[in-house]
């Protein structure tokens, strides 16, 4: 069954999301607590990109990068926790 | 099975030529769908682009277990078999635990197997794995969601990384055949 996170976990998780380095257009990182498709509680991270991005190739680079350093941190800060990165637009629903 | 075969004996309604390269192929066609409308690409070509790498590194993975347990000519059935006893969920747990792997704590008996835990091959399979399963539930189903392209390509490059990691290992690493047989007994071990 899944737990919920500790209190303030996730705002912690952002402010350091926060401060990874990344492309300028990128907007935000924001982090959403839900249940996955198994029932497991998991965090979405969202990468919000700017609708005016580079050429796919470049910015696709750019992505993985940014992903990587994501996921450095959250082994770093909270080993065991499963979190989703993906990517939206800024101004779409997710 | 019965009515998607096409050609019995092979099962999935596979020829041992569409067996061979399905996983290929799945690949192939995600990346069509992912370029498909260039200028305002619709959801339904997105969606169907990230479930289909989906379903191209799940079959990539089951046809090398298969093959790790079968091997050699003229053992399709016993592949095949093999292939049937693969489930989605269970693989997915069986990645989780790599993915997660605490070295405290480690997950027994993997930990006898592999005392240094997984390699970097090994997450960048077991990670793509696990975000490509939830994408592709979010993508058949939840439609409160909306995919970009930007996303889709991302995913697609996960499953890139699959093919190109797996393809990368000799056949003999052992931190291969661990992960692949670990897809498939991971379950029974834990009992």
């Amino acid at each position: 069954m899944a737990q919920a996170l500790e209190m303030g976990f996730l705002e912690e998780l952002g402010k350091k999301l926060d401060q990874l380095e990344r492309p300028d257009w990128v907007r935000s990182i924001d982090t959403v607590e839900q249940l996955d498709a198994d029932d497991e509680l998991a965090v979405w991270i969202w990468i919000v990109v700017d609708t005016a991005m580079p050429p796919q190739e470049q910015a696709q680079l750019e992505l993985a990068a940014l992903r990587k350093r994501i996921r450095e941190l959250l082994i770093e800060q909270a080993p065991g926790l499963w979190a989703y990165v993906r990517i939206k637009e800024d101004g779409d629903g997710a | 099975m019965g009515v998607c075969s096409y050609k019995r004996g092979w099962g999935w309604g596979l020829t041992r030529a569409d067996g061979l390269s399905l996983h290929r192929d799945l690949l192939k066609q995600a990346h069509r769908l992912a370029r498909h409308e260039p200028r305002r690409p619709r959801q339904a070509s997105l969606r169907r682009a990230v479930s289909t790498a989906r379903y191209a590194v799940f079959h990539l993975m089951v046809d090398a277990a298969s093959r790790e347990i079968v091997s050699g000519q003229g053992q399709e059935p016993l592949r095949q078999g093999v292939r049937r006893a693969l489930n989605h969920s269970d693989m997915k747990k069986a990645c989780q635990t790599l993915v997660n792997w605490n070295r405290n704590n480690p997950s027994q008996p993997l930990a006898m197997m592999m005392p240094r835990g997984p390699n970097t091959a090994v997450v960048t399979m077991v990670s793509a794995f696990v975000d490509l399963q939830q994408a592709r539930h979010d993508a058949d189903y939840d439609l409160s969601c909306r995919f970009s392209r930007a996303d889709a390509f991302a995913l697609l490059r996960l499953a890139d990384g699959s093919f190109d990691t797996l393809h990368g290992m000799r056949k003999a690493e052992s931190s291969r055949r661990i992960f692949l047989l670990t897809l498939v007994f991971h379950g029974r071990w834990k009992r």
